[in-house]
């Protein structure tokens, strides 16, 4: 297990860039003229703006043109603040952060709860009302001239080339600071949250992860960061207008973030660096430079939907972290479950029940309702007549929701395996693994003790879950779950529902598609799990046996116990392996 | 209020709602068939209007040759069908490549070639960031002498077409056989395609009718208030957008009557806010945001699960 350094861990980037990095900054500190100096400036206030965006664009998945707005927010509080009050140059970034949280958190009702296509409508709304607003803002925004803003620095008693200087190293300051924030929440639940949701939210709901909730968190950070840069925008360049603040330039920033994938904050932050540099360097271009970012945006979405870095890392050690403590094994008991589909009713009456620590083996034709009754369980659907209670005898609960059941020790895997592609897929067994952690977003930022260990022990529990496995997923951790062969895939998703030391274990067909030896294999570590109350969907009578389930068939809407004495129907109703 | 200032205001509001309406079918046919949303729509709409500010510029002399109302037809044929042709195009480059996979990548794309578009006039056309005039071929004022200062004939034109082209794109939708199979491949693709409908011909036809629509409506901008900006294309399509959200974006009546309350709420905060004018577009913003946030409540379009 490789010792992670402590340049990575602060931002993201290794040993080898981080110098690279210094060097190539402190040249241009030591050596540039005014000019250059202001173009670096410039680039890194985008690469701040690229990496806010991309926690809504490249994270969550949500098409963001509204961030530009809390820039905007930022960037005239700032502005007001340096004309009025202080000028001093550190008081910008916070007062910018603050405005474009407020920002953020008056328009988070509204746009919260929208998906994919409604949110990019809402954005592009909040974008030019943003724009209505600062045209025709009287004294407060200077109107379509905008506004100049003081220079924190009497400019008269320094050379040109020192402020210059001076703003560089300030900004230069931000983005680190930015870029470390972004790094920890990319390695943290929330970071891992929001992609998931993106992917599949309904997965992502099954281990705890709200699609609102990621959502909440996705838009503020991104309006926060977004307001810092615009505050600073406004003291280093001394002077805004609307026009800063275009669709244009959000289209531009959403652009530097789908180009790089905008999962790995620092490929964002060097693409929007790389961007702004391309441009400056390719003067002939200049004047054309917008249409040729329009021609780029559709040229990446035909060609690299997904970005063009798809990097991996983790910040964390494993080694020396404690075991999490093991969750009681529940015992499930239902009454006369009744669930139908548009009138058509699938479970009529189901009663069945599961003491702790049994296992079940459930089987029945196709569309006897054997998912369905698993989704039941696992508080995605919810049953319209009967009781359904989970859980010991002094602390029986309902799975009302996913989310619900997830916290309260439901863990699974589905009928076709639903990963997450843009995570690695060391990274979806963590998903399952962090349904138990408990650190709050303020711990990431801050990078607190808390989170750190707290991490650790998640990272610890995923890789003996993992190498459970032996060579089957460990030498592809890194790389996307889509590399993955199918059984792997099916392995993956068994190792992440296990990851979350489950109370109730629920398995939809976890060995279809693999050949006899393979099924062997899986059912005995099936079985030397621990304690868990175990309920496995299948048809292939071998699993059964070697893990000593209890059977129970699902006919007629019902579920009967395979040993106990049958009426007419299903005695030799057994299905073996296709 | 007085009775002429009163019709002038009806005149013009129905102008409007007509030419919001225009965009908000065009809208809703795309994301019907398509499930995409047309970040391009707008730039459509100023090629179409552009296309009539080049006709001028190649013959100055039309205005005077032929007569008004033949050259507000020529102005109009222009507009729709250079329109379309764009439209074609942009379902050419952005669309076809990207049937079938995530509705995401196509809204990309369409965002990429609207701003390539947008940005390009304003580069390349002279003078192409300030206004271009389009004269009004018919300058008669109606009513003049019946009610005061008289409305623009063009305007009330633009009242009378834009709505019969709703009304016919609506009863071509319900009655006739491509309107069916419209219909037919805006609720399944797939089916569609199985039981023998020509489903890409209808998609293409689709996007033609759509930016043809936008075209027109950009034409009748341009004769209504005499000049044409390359970035009007936006504020419009935001004004389409927020009225096809009405009808759920997926009902055309529902997408008609929200650009019509559209036009009739921007013309209430006009006249009772003090200073209202410059506020307009943001009643559009509002409009969008509300139908959006009403939507969501509903479930509607919640978490659409993108399988890249």
């Amino acid at each position: 297990m490789t010792v992670m350094s402590w340049p990575r861990r602060i931002w993201g980037l290794g040993p080898g860039a981080t110098a690279a990095m210094l060097m190539i900054g402190g040249g241009l500190l030591v050596q540039s003229n005014a000019y250059w100096l202001h173009v670096a400036t410039l680039g890194l206030l985008y690469a701040i703006l690229a990496v806010a965006v991309g926690f809504t664009a490249g994270m969550r998945g949500l098409l963001d043109l509204g961030s530009i707005a809390a820039a905007a927010a930022g960037a005239y509080a700032a502005a007001n603040v340096a004309s009025r009050a202080s000028s001093s140059l550190l008081l910008s970034p916070v007062v910018g952060g603050l405005a474009g949280a407020l920002l953020g958190v008056v328009l988070l009702p509204a746009l919260a709860r929208l998906g994919g296509h409604l949110y990019v409508l809402a954005s592009l709304a909040v974008c030019q009302a943003v724009a209505v607003l600062l045209i025709n803002g009287g004294q407060a925004t200077g109107g379509p001239d905008g506004l100049a803003v003081p220079s924190w620095l009497d400019v008269s008693r320094s050379n040109p080339e020192a402020l210059a200087r001076i703003n560089f190293a300030a900004t230069a300051v931000l983005l680190a600071l930015c870029l470390g924030m972004a790094v920890r929440f990319r390695c943290s639940r929330f970071g891992r949250g929001c992609i998931a949701a993106a992917d599949d939210a309904v997965a992502a709901g099954c281990f705890a992860v709200s699609s609102v909730g990621s959502a909440r968190v996705a838009i503020l950070m991104a309006a926060v960061m977004s307001g810092a840069a615009g505050g600073m925008y406004a003291r280093v360049l001394g002077y805004i207008a609307p026009g800063s603040f275009s669709l244009s330039e959000a289209l531009i920033i959403l652009a530097f973030v789908l180009i790089a994938g905008g999962t790995w904050p620092p490929g964002t932050a060097a693409i929007a660096c790389g961007g702004v540099a391309a441009t400056e360097g390719l003067r002939v271009l200049g004047e054309y430079r917008l249409p040729a970012f329009g021609l780029l945006i559709l040229l990446v979405a035909i060609r690299f939907p997904r970005g063009i870095l798809f990097r991996s890392f983790s910040l964390h050690n494993a080694a020396d972290a404690d075991e999490l403590p093991r969750v009681r094994s529940l015992k499930v008991h239902a009454r006369g479950i009744c669930k139908s589909f548009d009138g058509t009713g699938v479970l009529q009456g189901v009663d069945f029940d599961a003491s702790a620590g049994e296992t079940v083996g459930l089987s029945g034709a196709n569309g006897a309702g054997k998912t369905v009754f698993l989704n039941l369980l696992s508080g995605i659907y919810q049953p319209e007549h009967g009781q359904l209670t989970l859980g010991a005898e002094s602390d029986s609960w309902y799975p009302d929701s996913p989310a619900t059941a997830a916290l309260r020790g439901v863990a699974r895997s589905f009928q076709s395996p639903r990963v997450w592609p843009r995570l690695s897929a060391s990274e979806n067994v963590l998903v399952g693994a962090q349904v138990r952690a408990s650190y709050t977003v303020f711990d990431v930022l801050v990078g607190s003790r808390r989170y750190w260990r707290e991490e650790a022990q998640l990272l610890r529990r995923a890789d003996l879950e993992i190498d459970a496995f032996g060579d089957c997923i460990r030498p592809r951790a890194n790389n996307t779950p889509l590399a993955l062969s199918y059984a792997n895939r099916r392995r993956l998703e068994i190792a992440r529902a296990l990851a979350r030391c489950p109370g109730l274990l629920l398995l939809d067909e976890p060995a279809a598609g693999m050949n006899p030896e393979e099924t062997a294999e899986l059912a005995s570590y099936l079985a030397n799990v621990g304690a868990v109350t175990r309920i496995v969907v299948g048809h292939k009578p071998q699993v059964f046996e070697l893990l000593n389930a209890t059977r129970w068939d699902a006919v007629g809407g019902r579920f009967v116990r395979a040993d106990e004495p049958l009426g007419l129907e299903s005695k030799g109703k057994e299905h073996s392996a296709p | 209020m007085s009775t002429s200032v009163a019709i002038d205001q009806a005149i013009a509001l129905l102008a409007n709602g007509g030419m919001y309406a225009l965009m908000a079918v065009g809208i809703t046919f795309l994301f019907g068939l398509l499930n995409l949303i047309n970040f391009a729509h707008g730039e459509v709409l100023v090629i179409g209007s552009f296309a009539v500010v080049a006709l001028l510029l190649l013959c100055p002399a039309l205005q005077v040759a032929l007569p008004g109302w033949l050259v507000l037809c020529l102005f109009l044929a222009t507009g729709t069908l250079v329109a379309a042709g764009a439209g074609l195009l942009l379902e050419r480059v952005a669309i076809r490549p990207l049937l079938g996979q995530a509705p995401s990548r196509m809204l990309v794309a369409t965002m990429g070639a609207g701003m390539c578009v947008r940005e390009l006039i304003m580069q390349w056309w002279p003078n192409g960031a300030s206004p271009q005039p389009i004269p009004d071929p018919i300058p008669v004022l109606v009513g003049k002498g019946l009610w005061g200062y008289g409305v623009p004939l063009s305007q009330i034109l633009a009242v009378a077409v834009t709505f019969g082209v709703v009304i016919a794109v609506g009863v071509w939708v319900a009655h006739t056989t491509y309107g069916r199979w419209t219909r037919a491949v805006a609720e399944d693709f797939e089916a569609a395609l199985l039981v023998g409908i020509p489903a890409r011909r209808v998609v293409t036809l689709g996007v033609l009718i759509g930016c043809g629509l936008a075209g027109l409506g950009g034409v009748f901008q341009g004769v209504v208030y005499g000049s044409v900006r390359y970035d009007m294309g936006l504020t419009l399509m935001l004004k389409g957008f927020a009225a096809a959200v009405v009808g759920g974006l997926t009902s055309l009546r529902g997408a008609v009557a929200g650009a019509y309350l559209l036009a009739v709420l921007e013309g209430v905060i006009e006249i009772l806010v003090p200073g209202g004018r410059t506020y307009r577009d943001l009643v559009a913003c509002a409009v969008l945001l509300t139908g959006l946030a009403i939507a969501a409540s509903k479930g509607y379009g919640a978490a659409q699960q993108e399988r890249p």
